[in-house]
């Protein structure tokens, strides 16, 4: 009864979760804009699939510690897709809560909106580099 | 001879401050062409200060016809316009003081956005979840690589520039990016707000 239950409890968190976490990404835009950029509507059954799989994977590798023995340099390759998408997801959080538009036109710098995003980059990729500790600020 | 005065509103127009506006600036018109020359003459508004005004379509027909009485007026466009008087370069930040604005503004978004991604990182644990896919990938225990974070760091910039379409790309379609859908649609929801309230700032003529 107990297994049973938890079971349960877990299939439906899962669910949830899963849909939850798709949802996200639907209504932020970030894979309607991906596939935009990429031109390839016609392959979109696939991302589909690829966020399936990705979702799985990422849950065994977490959960059961799931893994390989392999050369680090792997992990150059998958380090960029990472920061790429939180890259993403990061900038379509702030379109959503339309921070760029309020301020550009708010403090009347449209000309300089796309200075703004580079501002915004440098910004990240400097804070996500002292968070990780590359670099050290005597 | 049809002899109606068609005439169609538009939505919103904006005009930098210190000039008349006339009737042909804020409607289409269809009409004989000798009606024509007079209407397309006939001031709406005297020059005035810097504000927004909102005229609906019947205090428009109003003056024509104190102007031209005999012709029946046909409306087939809104039912209000909001006119914006701004000022020279209100909102595109051209000149010196635009280029100041822009820096404090980039300024204050560089470091905010870097503190953001810090307290993001630490908010999802994301020291954990690096070190799961190092021990994934090589299967040993890690505390902190930078054969990850090197890569994520430079990933998370590219990430930024490839969604408001910074990169350069070759056969870059004239499709709108984020940023411009959003500034557009910022402008509209003022617009419609103005329009909606009518316009308090200054008084109708």
């Amino acid at each position: 009864m107990k297994t049973f239950l938890l079971v349960i409890v877990g299939l439906s968190g899962g669910a949830l979760v899963g849909a939850g976490m798709f949802a996200f990404f639907i209504a932020l835009g970030v894979i309607e804009r991906v596939i935009d950029i990429s031109r390839t509507e016609a392959y979109r059954g696939m991302y589909k699939i690829a966020i399936l799989l990705g979702s799985l994977l990422s849950t065994l590798i977490y959960m059961f510690r799931f893994g390989v023995r392999a050369n680090k340099g792997w992990l150059l390759l998958i380090g960029l897709p990472m920061g790429i998408f939180v890259g993403m997801i990061a900038s379509a959080l702030t379109e959503v809560l339309n921070v760029i538009p309020f301020l550009s036109i708010r403090i009347g710098i449209i000309k300089w909106a796309y200075l703004l995003i580079i501002a915004i980059i440098l910004g990240k990729v400097l804070g996500s580099i002292l968070y990780w500790g590359l670099l050290k600020i005597q | 001879m049809d002899n109606y005065i068609y005439l169609h509103l538009k939505d919103h127009i904006k005009r930098e401050a210190g000039q008349d506006i006339y009737l042909d600036d804020i409607t289409e018109l269809s009409c004989s062409p000798d009606v024509r020359d007079k209407l397309t003459k006939l001031v709406i508004l005297q020059e005035k200060g810097v504000g927004i005004i909102t005229l609906s379509v019947v205090e428009v027909i109003e003056l024509i016809r104190q102007f031209i009485p005999e012709i029946p007026i046909i409306s087939t466009g809104e039912s209000k316009i909001t006119i914006h008087i701004h000022e020279k370069d209100e909102y595109s930040g051209k000149g010196f003081a635009g280029l100041i604005r822009a820096f404090i503004t980039s300024l204050l978004l560089f470091i905010g956005s870097g503190i953001a991604i810090m307290y993001f990182h630490e908010d999802v644990n994301m020291h954990k979840v690096h070190d799961a896919i190092y021990t994934a990938v090589t299967g040993q225990e890690a505390t902190g690589s930078y054969w990850i974070s090197i890569p994520y760091s430079i990933g998370l910039g590219l990430g930024i520039a490839l969604f408001f379409g910074l990169l350069p790309d070759k056969n870059k379609n004239n499709k709108p990016d984020p940023l411009e859908i959003g500034i557009h649609k910022y402008k509209n929801q003022i617009n419609s707000y103005l329009s909606a309230k009518g316009g308090s700032k200054q008084k109708k003529p």
